[in-house]
């Protein structure tokens, strides 16, 4: 599919699944056939990925968005691979949204094992290519011939020939289909640890975030929006506003249909930063408040708790969960419950647009491009092809820069006052407008027999449905619960019902959708079963899995999982971490384990609780199998970052909901994990060499339900309310 | 208002209102972009700069403060990076996004101008206003460990 033909049609088909979908792309043919031939010149560039200069300069260029997962390392490494060259002798550059790269977003850690294959073959293409020409210089037999370190050599005569001389003759040669990708086990850059590739730059404050974009002639914006979700703006005064020294405009966002897109607000606009910020706080604004004035926590709580009461959609039903709990020889029951959660990335969201008659031209934070450039498009009736959209570094997205909003406000803007402009969002602005991890309880009941074997197990969600927010055609239930997911298939008799719950706080993808929650509720509620069958929690889970098989998993990371894998993790992470050994008194460890998105995770939380409440966590234990690993480097941040994100919303994370609206504004009401919190994590990383799976969530849904089990073997309190209040470690 | 600014060691004139904070002096009227906005009430310290030797979070400090006193950015800790903090930064491979990073080593860089060899709770409680959401947490104490061991104290 060319630029050009991606239309407006297909613009809003993407829209509807991006309204949540853990693939949000557009969909192009993705394969070597895309890859088209950039034109030869002082350059070979055999397809878009890879630039070789007649100079030697090697340059491989990061498609993706880089929001700090690692990505603008990791996917050039795997070209630079197969391209046989020094990683020293790189270049890399971040990529603009461009059709020709397939699709460019940062959602559900696919970034890694979806392109895989095709920036192996991006790189094998030039490197065969390469060889030819030197084979043909020589007149040599091509056989004869192998890449190396950025040369061509001829194995009989010892000959070689650098990149920088064969650049002309390869960019006349046909772009082969079909080449030979290398051997893993001859992988000289995949699996050994490169640092990140922008470091100098980060640590010399050069790297360029989008809130850091200076366009000349740009004028700087903040904007005003209701505390209560959903409302619109009546009327305003900006006469104050507009006294102020700085200000330039004032100017209304009319809300889009899908409150994704845009919310209402009013907007001001300034020659400065703090001249917007000045004129806005002047700002007098009257709301149309709307529906959802009367929301609050305790009401969504209470509505929860009647939804789970309730039947709800059942979405699984194995076997007679009803009868089999009336029969069994002990039956548990217990209700979990998890807050609303905000994303809080470190850099606001922020976006420098400028619109003209016949183009526009985007910089910013995000997490999908392709969204930012179909918001554009609708918002100024330009085709995708007159709008540019440049992916900055991004300080942090965990799904919130899923949502292009940021991109709509500032390209309305641009539009309005016919220069660039730089929208940026304040802390209470990214706060208070967020599209929030679902808040939601979970009503969990099982039968145990009288070996204390579960026959039954039931579970009944009811959450604040991100795909019902987001209106889309997919079901609310749409990654909030997972059919297939252990120990579904493993127990006999079970049932997973689910309820979205009516409510207007914005919902969205935060890291681990879905998982975040559910893996807090299952393993901790394993964990119940486990005490209360006098088992040892890790023996019950490893006994449950039973012989190691392919179960089926109709969700992200399908169709199959192998328990197997899941099984070695959990044993691993007993064996790292002593489990079984001797601890001291008012001390425990706890351990969780998941399946997500391709990969299988076992954590060990270890825990002191003092007599007083005093929470310490000693150390956590990780063991990963995510298939091969491309950044050995990048997989540990990873997997710290999504123990230590975890851990914050564990200890911390809650947005609380009153008149309407969330409540916290800053980091005072909405505390993070800081530095002082941050315990010991030793990470284990399985020898694979499967295929490889992304690392970006899947380590932060398994650190509550360690830390909760941890806690209960500690104590003896069982938490079943995210974040772990002080009062519930007292005594 | 004009008045002059002391930045990295070369004077600036600025036309600013003097309640501006100096955050947003450095970003918006000297093109210092290495300190970050982040929450605007010192409270995540990714604004972090260093006044005449302390720590000052510039999201809250208003700019008419700081016309007597020597400010020193990221971009002024050193000509090319080569600060042992920077390059133990490098080493370490700390940044995940990067953004608060430049916050983190100003806030190091002030820890170890006072405090040479400073224990691990030490660092702990220097860094302790300066959030992460990444989490880098673990690498960062790596990396201040390491400058301390290469002298890094000393400069």
């Amino acid at each position: 599919m060319s630029q050009s033909q991606m239309n407006r049609r297909q613009f809003l088909t993407v829209s509807a699944a991006a309204g949540g979908g853990m693939v949000i792309a557009i969909t192009v043919p993705f394969d070597a056939a895309t890859l088209l031939a950039a034109e030869p010149a002082e350059t070979f560039a055999p397809n878009v990925y890879v630039t070789i200069g007649t100079d030697g300069a090697v340059t491989i260029m990061a498609k993706n968005p880089e929001i700090g997962q690692g990505v603008k390392t990791a996917l050039p490494m795997i070209v630079a691979e197969e391209l046989e060259v020094d990683w020293e002798d790189v270049r890399v550059e971040q990529a603009d949204l461009d059709l020709r790269f397939g699709p460019q977003y940062a959602g559900g850690s696919t970034g890694v094992t979806t392109n895989w294959d095709a920036l192996r073959r991006a790189g094998a293409t030039a490197r065969e290519m390469l060889i030819t020409a030197a084979a043909a210089a020589w007149g040599a037999d091509r056989t004869a011939c192998f890449a190396r370190s950025g040369a061509v050599h001829h194995r009989p005569s010892g000959r070689s020939l650098p990149y920088r001389d064969l650049v002309d003759a390869a960019a006349r040669l046909p772009v082969p289909e079909d080449v030979p990708l290398k051997d893993p086990g001859a992988f000289r850059i995949v699996g050994t640890p490169r640092r990140n590739v922008d470091a100098e730059r980060i640590v010399t404050g050069s790297e360029r975030f989008g809130c850091d974009v200076k366009v000349p002639g740009m004028r700087h914006a903040v904007i005003e929006k209701s505390p209560v979700f959903g409302a619109r703006v009546r009327r305003f005064d900006d006469a104050r506003a507009r006294a102020v020294p700085g200000v330039l405009d004032v100017i209304e966002i009319p809300p889009m249909d899908n409150p994704t897109h845009r919310v209402s607000g009013v907007a001001v606009v300034a020659d400065s930063t703090w001249a917007a910020m000045r004129g806005r706080e002047a700002l007098v604004v009257e709301w149309e408040e709307g529906p959802h004035k009367n929301e609050s926590s305790q009401g969504l709580r209470e509505q929860f708790d009647r939804l789970t009461r309730e039947r709800g959609k059942v979405l699984r039903d194995d076997g007679d969960v009803d009868a089999a709990i009336a029969a069994a020889e002990r039956a548990l029951e217990a209700v979990y419950e998890v807050p609303f959660l905000a994303h809080a990335p470190m850099e606001p969201m922020n976006c420098v647009a400028d619109v003209r008659a016949d183009r526009c031209e985007i910089w910013g934070p995000m997490q999908t491009p392709g969204r930012a450039r179909g918001l554009a498009a609708a918002i100024t009736g330009l085709s995708p092809e007159k709008i540019a959209v440049h992916m900055m570094r991004a300080g942090g997205g965990f799904g919130r820069r899923l949502m292009a909003d940021n991109a709509a406000e500032a390209v309305t803007l641009s539009r309005a006052v016919g220069a660039p402009v730089q929208v940026v969002w304040t802390r209470e602005d990214d706060l208070r407008h967020d599209y929030y991890r679902p808040a939601g309880f979970h009503r969990v009941r099982a039968g145990l027999d009288a070996e204390g074997n579960i026959v039954a197990w039931h579970v009944h969600t009811a959450t604040a449905s991100r795909y019902r927010f987001a209106g889309s055609d997919e079901p609310p239930e749409s990654t909030e619960v997972f059919p297939d997911a252990f120990p579904a298939g493993f127990v006999p008799n079970f049932r997973l019902a689910y309820s979205p719950a009516d409510t207007g706080v914005p919902t969205g993808a935060w890291r681990g959708p879905g998982k975040n929650a559910n893996t807090f509720v299952d393993e901790c509620f394993l964990d119940e079963i486990a005490h209360a069958a006098r088992a040892d929690p890790v023996a019950l889970r490893l006994r449950l899995l039973g012989a190691p098989r392919e179960m089926p998993y109709r969700d992200h990371g399908g169709p199959t999982y192998h328990t197997g894998r899941l099984k070695r993790v959990i044993e691993l992470a007993a064996e790292k971490s002593g489990w079984g050994s001797a601890l001291p008194a008012r001390r425990g460890r706890g351990i969780a384990a998941l399946f997500m998105f391709g990969a299988y995770v076992a954590e060990v939380a270890e825990v002191t609780v003092e007599e007083g409440g005093a929470l310490r966590v000693d150390r956590v234990v990780a063991v990963v199998d995510c298939g091969t690993v491309v950044n050995p480097l990048g997989a540990r941040a990873q997997i710290e970052g999504g123990i230590l994100h975890g851990l914050s919303a564990t200890l911390h994370g809650e947005v609380t909901i009153a008149g309407g609206g969330a409540v916290p504004g800053n980091f005072d009401a909405y505390p993070l994990l800081r530095i002082t919190e941050a315990p010991p994590i030793e990470i284990h990383l399985v020898e694979s060499t499967a295929h490889p799976q992304g690392l970006g969530e899947m380590t932060l849904p398994a650190i509550a339900p360690a830390l909760g089990n941890a806690i209960f073997a500690a104590t003896g309190k069982r938490i079943r309310r995210l974040p772990i209040r002080p009062e519930d470690l007292r005594g | 208002m004009k008045m002059t600014l002391t930045v990295n060691g070369a004077r600036h004139a600025i036309d600013v209102d003097p309640s501006t904070p100096l955050l947003w002096v450095l970003r918006d009227a000297l093109g210092l972009t290495g300190a970050k906005y982040g929450c605007g009430k010192a409270l995540c310290g990714s604004c972090t700069v260093d006044l005449d030797g302390n720590v000052v979070r510039s999201c809250v400090t208003p700019v008419s403060a700081v016309v007597y006193g020597r400010v020193t950015t990221i971009e002024g800790l050193s000509a090319d990076g080569s600060h042992p903090l920077q390059r133990a930064w490098v080493e370490e491979d700390v940044s995940q996004c990067g953004y608060c990073q430049t916050g983190q080593i100003m806030a190091a860089a002030a820890l170890l101008a006072r405090n040479p060899e400073p224990s691990d709770a030490e660092i702990d409680a220097a860094l302790s206003g300066n959030l992460c959401r990444c989490g880098t947490y673990l690498r960062i104490r790596r990396a201040i460990r390491r400058a301390v061991a290469e002298g890094g104290a000393r400069r």
